[in-house]
């Protein structure tokens, strides 16, 4: 009998149909991936993207931001059409001039900075208090490039994979970071966002570098950051010369 | 498919679904055989033209029902991807008009054009699609044109020969599962294409 890979193993919607079909189906749930790329090629719009197609299934999402002010991004995002306010949305502003809610009241960003642990502790407490299926840090770069002791980030890190695992938490974090580093090792998926100049246009292409567990489209294919979010043309090429 | 021009027909004969014809030129000599073959194939036509070219195609009536896709409004010669896609989501078996290699030779490099044909080799053949497409000559070295030969089924060569102040134009067929011909006389008279007694 005939099973196609997508049937085998569960998959979860990225809420971009284009994504879904570059990964064969979709995330595997319960797993860790990065999201990389510059300034403005659109991480935190794939992010959202996902969050909110677990809204549409009626999950729980968590959405950590720890650069962009949280009220910002709500403008921003409400303006590509996502319901940003869906009381299934909870979002946790970490950044140095955001509100803070409750869970992260007192810890301040640069407290993260100095001690991933600290963050990752206060995720872990508010995923014992609520169940989240989808949960998103973005971006990790600042905590990353902060980092004194990354012996003992990678310790954490560890540990804090381990830790959403148990409670099959989908995670995505975000990075602008370009080059590898530890967390494309340990995470399940690294997907880059990237972007050409030709003849002075920008032109977007995603690529996924890495998806354990699964086959994936080893291709770049464009992308579009449109007034709907993102758009990817899945059947496409990029076709950027030689 | 048939072209519409009885002469042509009978020398590249019925052009099957899922292929490309290839016009190479020298500028848009020629390009009424393209539109010859839109008028003939009208209901279900479609044409990837320029803005200038879209105007043109205003002032032709048994045009007027063509689908355009016009470069510059509806896609654009940096995003290669978007044309292909546009392709790739027409109806099967749809008659298709290329004249946007000009722009885009002045755009890409030859290569990335040659990439990117290939991609719309692929999809016409998926499609069921006919496409034609017109190619200067001049915008590409022989190499890249042999290779953009090898995706086409059928070639059509128009040539020019300019001798003192007489100007002799000869049509061949390079490619076509019937065979090759030799050059005949090719004129365009009042915007009607003729084609004349084999030169030589």
């Amino acid at each position: 009998m005939y099973f196609k890979e997508s049937d085998i193993m569960t998959r979860i919607s990225t809420g971009i149909e284009g994504l879904d079909k570059m990964l064969k189906g979709g995330l595997i749930p319960g797993r860790s991936y990065l999201i990389k790329g510059g300034p403005g090629t659109g991480k935190t719009t794939l992010a959202i993207h996902f969050l909110m197609e677990g809204i549409k299934n009626g999950e729980k999402v968590l959405y950590i931001t720890l650069e962009e002010p949280l009220d910002i991004l709500k403008q921003d995002m409400k303006k590509l059409g996502f319901d940003i306010d869906n009381p299934l949305f909870m979002g946790i502003d970490a950044t140095p001039v955001g509100e803070r809610t409750h869970i992260f009241e007192g810890t301040h960003y640069e407290e993260f900075a100095k001690s991933f642990g600290e963050l990752v502790k206060a995720i872990k407490e508010r995923l014992d208090t609520e169940k989240f299926t989808r949960v998103v840090i973005d971006p990790i770069t600042m905590v990353k490039l902060t980092i004194e002791n990354k012996l003992e980030y990678r310790r954490t890190f560890i540990g804090f994979l381990k830790d959403l695992a148990k409670y099959n938490v989908t995670l995505l974090i975000t990075s602008e970071l370009h080059e590898t580093d530890l967390e494309d090792y340990l995470v399940s998926g690294v997907i880059e966002l990237k972007t050409y100049e030709i003849a002075g246009k920008v032109v977007r292409g995603i690529k996924i570098l890495k998806f354990r567990g699964s086959s994936f489209d080893e291709q770049i294919r464009p992308y579009r950051l449109t007034d709907k979010g993102i758009e990817i043309y899945s059947e496409e090429n990029i076709f950027v010369g030689d | 498919m048939e072209i519409g021009i009885p002469k042509l027909d009978e020398l590249l004969g019925e052009i099957e679904e899922g292929n490309i014809l290839l016009l190479e030129t020298i500028g848009t000599l020629g390009e009424e055989i393209v539109l010859e073959m839109l008028k003939k194939n009208k209901e279900n036509a479609v044409a990837f033209v320029t803005k200038k070219m879209r105007d043109e195609f205003k002032k032709i009536p048994e045009l007027a029902n063509v689908k355009l896709i016009v470069l510059g409004e509806d896609v654009f010669p940096e995003e290669l991807y978007a044309i292909s896609f546009k392709l790739r989501n027409l109806f099967e078996g749809a008659h298709v008009g290329f004249f946007l290699l000009h722009p885009l030779l002045v755009f890409h490099p030859p290569t990335t054009v040659y990439k990117f044909f290939s991609e719309i080799a692929s999809i016409v053949q998926e499609k069921k699609v006919v496409l034609t497409a017109i190619i200067d000559k001049r915008l590409v070295d022989e190499r890249t044109l042999a290779m953009f030969e090898n995706l086409a089924t059928y070639v059509i060569d128009i040539v020019e020969l300019i001798q003192g102040f007489k100007i002799t134009r000869g049509l061949r067929i390079k490619k076509s599962p019937k065979g090759n011909t030799g050059f005949y006389k090719f004129e365009i008279r009042d915007g009607k294409i003729v084609i004349g007694e084999l030169i030589g």
